[in-house]
């Protein structure tokens, strides 16, 4: 056992109690029915358990690495707990630890006390890196504006955002308040009940002082922790598709029909051992793409991992959480039932950041190209 | 029996050791029975095994008292690595991977001591004779008999599926001695010698048009005694007890790694890379290969560490067989109406044959235990699905 193993275990067994002893599938369910705002009570009880800012400098309470948060976010995934964590808390670290503006230190510390904070940067239709935004940002005298949307941007309540934002010599990262002049919101809802924003800038003012990068910089260090979120991402689902599986097989063990439980019928025995594989399959893509992800700051290298991790998560996931609801039957068409919300989380964390067939679609490109050199 | 003293195989630098295997293979095997697309006959790499025979290195796992290499199992599996990544052809090893280790467990000295020797010299080769044709994924249902003559057995019956028997010197047998007990605990295990007499060999010809199985017919063959491996009536458990870490070469990535090389080289050639419809599977088969690389380095490491394998070993199998199969599948689909065409095509300045591909991989997920059965075994012994 290595540090990180012992470290690891320690962080899965506080995670699963935490999922015990919070009832958090019935919070997923609150959710879903609810009012879905991001619930500000969860973020400061994850914030004093450490868990926001264990991706930040060991300084600001974290330390910790990409294996230490995969183990977490998978024991958190069998629960349907944390999502957010990655969205709110861990992507925007990982891209602030990596800049160098007056702001990057004040976005962390917020982050570790419990405030959320959402990475605005894809365009209408979606996009993989933050290049490809179209937020501009404009020298306005000591200030600066900014103009034009991002979408997807989860909700942070009255948290902050991490806006990336084209300027002459590249994109940047700005710190934007959520109640900022200028700042107008359309809401829409993910399918597992939470809060998306479109957000339109309007000459938003931005300070010297909410500078967290600097041009160039900040938009190669949201990539690399767009890149990490993913796979972290992956770890979640590939939580939750564990959790889907075991509540399926006891249910295949004990409905009967036809005088027998229905899992004594071979065609459910070999479809549920298809659904193993794929889960298995993740787990050694996923810890495949932690170990190499966690060591590296080459884009080509996070981009082959962090796709590799996502398409067989996002397909896995889907492919258990659709075969659950088919298992269980009529029941699992129902509200009532918890089999959907793991569905639900399913359809959001594998189209969030990229889906498979965008995932594939670049991993194919970065095949070609290699193929061609 | 008196030949080189090996160095201390197991005790080498694994770096040092793989490099040794390279430097041999490079030097002594023949480019054209390296990266074959196909199981090569014994005449084929007969000059290839005397060499690798004069090293000492026909049997690896076997222990030095025996003329193995005295292997342990991390070792064995960079040997068997390194092979593989340098297309070594698999030469008929039924009687190094099966009987040897049999015989070492079961056996009597004086079978030990006329049977193993020339196996580790490449001098008689065996083939192993267990299904029969009412007796495939039902193996325990074998039928073919083997009656109690007093100083020895009659044997009658028929196996088949028999791989390379037509090259082989020597048969093992599981055959039914006792009719009245449960079908499991009726079997025995018997050492026949293919030139006795009422042993006709009848090859098979494939679907990819080889001959690489046959059956065997046995008219009243008369085997001595001697030739009675272990109990009578204890083949099976014997059999069963064999089943060991081995099973995993069966869900190894290197077929499918094989047939991926040959697709993208046909890909390059062709310039379907440039067609995103084709690209998205190509994407998705280089991620299912790498991703089934990831999870068989997981359960070697489980070897390696020497822990048994249980029962989940078996996914690797059924998935390992699916990619290697929708490999050349898609491989046949973008070769178009070359795909239907017998023999190599050239593509680019490559070699590739879609058809062949395609036949080859088609016996991968019913040999060895098929798809049905694996996923049989996972649904009970790893997710607890009776048949209650």
């Amino acid at each position: 056992m290595t540090a990180t193993d012992d470290i690891a275990a320690l962080i899965r067994d506080s995670a699963a109690a935490y999922v015990a002893a919070e009832d958090t599938v019935a919070r997923a369910r609150r959710l879903k029915t609810g009012e879905g705002a991001c619930d500000e009570a969860t973020f400061a009880g994850w914030s004093r358990l450490g868990w926001t800012a264990m991706l930040a400098p060991a300084a600001m309470g974290g330390g910790l690495g990409l294996a230490e948060a995969a183990a977490l976010h998978e024991e958190l995934g069998k629960g349907l707990a944390g999502s957010p964590l990655i969205h709110s808390a861990h992507l925007p670290i990982l891209a602030a630890r990596r800049c160098s503006g007056p702001a990057a230190p004040r976005v962390m510390a917020a982050i570790a006390e419990g405030v959320p904070c959402a990475l605005a940067f894809q365009p209408a239709g979606g996009a993989l890196d933050a290049q490809s935004g179209t937020v501009r940002v404009e020298e306005a005298g000591s200030n600066r504006r900014l103009h034009g949307e991002a979408h997807y941007v989860p909700a942070v309540g009255e948290g902050h955002l991490l806006v990336a934002a084209r300027g002459e010599s590249g994109v940047g990262l700005y710190r934007v308040d959520a109640s900022a002049p200028g700042l107008r919101r359309a809401v829409a809802r993910t399918a597992d009940g939470q809060q998306i924003f479109s957000l339109m800038f309007d000459s938003v003012t931005i300070e010297a002082a909410d500078l967290v990068g600097l041009p160039g910089e900040g938009g190669r260090a949201a990539d690399v922790a767009l890149e990490q979120a993913r796979i972290l991402q992956a770890a979640f689902l590939l939580g939750l598709m564990r959790a889907t599986l075991e509540r399926t097989l006891d249910y295949l063990k004990t409905r009967k029909q036809f005088g027998r439980p229905i899992g004594a019928f071979q065609v459910l025995q070999h479809r549920a051992v298809d659904l193993f594989v794929q889960i298995e399959l993740t787990a050694a893509a996923v810890a495949h793409a932690v170990e190499r992800a966690g060591e590296s700051e080459d884009p080509l290298v996070l981009a082959d991992a962090a796709s590799s991790a996502k398409v067989r998560a996002s397909e896995a996931a889907l492919l258990v959480t659709r075969e659950a609801v088919q298992m269980h039957g009529a029941i699992a068409y129902t509200q009532e039932h918890d089999i959907g919300l793991f569905l639900n989380q399913a359809l959001t964390q594998a189209a969030a950041l990229g889906n498979a067939a965008a995932h594939r679609r670049r991993y194919g490109l970065l095949i070609a190209r290699q193929i061609a050199a | 029996m008196s030949s080189t003293p090996h160095p201390d195989y197991d005790a080498m630098d694994e770096a040092v050791f793989r490099a040794m295997l390279r430097d041999f293979v490079e030097a002594e095997c023949p480019a054209e029975i390296r990266h074959q697309p196909r199981r090569m006959r014994r005449a084929e790499v007969e000059p290839w095994t005397r060499k690798l025979a004069a090293k000492g290195w026909i049997c690896p796992g076997w222990p030095t008292q025996f003329g193995g290499m005295g292997l342990s199992v991390g070792k064995l599996m960079a040997f068997q690595e390194e092979f593989d990544r340098l297309g070594v052809p698999r030469a008929p090893d039924m009687g190094v991977v099966m009987l040897g280790p049999l015989l070492m467990r079961f056996g009597s000295d004086a079978q030990r001591a006329r049977y193993l020797p020339p196996i580790t010299r490449a001098q008689e080769v065996w083939c192993q004779g267990y299904s029969e044709p009412n007796a495939g994924s039902d193996l325990a249902a074998l039928r073919t008999e083997a009656r109690d003559a007093g100083d020895h057995y009659v044997v009658n019956g028929q196996k088949t599926w028999t791989t390379l028997a037509q090259d082989a010197d020597f048969i093992f047998l599981l055959v039914r001695t006792d009719k009245t007990a449960k079908k499991q605990e009726g079997i025995s295990f018997l050492l026949v010698d293919l030139k006795a007499p009422g042993i006709t060999r009848r090859p098979i010809r494939t679907l990819s048009d080889e001959e690489e199985f046959c059956e065997v017919f046995f008219d009243d063959v008369e085997v001595p005694k001697e030739n009675l491996v272990g109990a009578p009536n204890q083949g099976w458990t014997m059999a069963k007890a064999l089943l060991g870490f081995e099973r995993i070469f069966l869900g190894s990535p290197k077929q499918s790694q094989g047939a991926l090389n040959r697709l993208e080289a046909l890909a390059r050639g062709s310039g379907a890379l440039a067609d995103p419809g084709f690209l998205d599977r190509y994407a998705q088969l280089n991620l299912d290969v790498a991703h089934l690389a990831q999870l068989y380095a997981r359960f070697a490491d489980q070897v390696k560490r020497g822990e048994p394998l249980g029962a989940d070993v078996s996914i690797l199998k059924i998935f390992a067989t699916a990619t290697y199969q929708r490999i050349t599948e898609l491989t046949v689909e973008v070769a178009g109406e070359q795909g239907a065409i017998l023999g190599p095509s050239i593509y680019g300045n490559e070699s590739v044959d879609p058809l062949a591909m395609f036949y080859l991989a088609r016996p991968a997920t019913i040999y060895g235990g098929s798809s049905e059965i694996q996923r049989g075994i996972v649904a009970k012994a790893v997710l607890g699905l009776t048949d209650g």
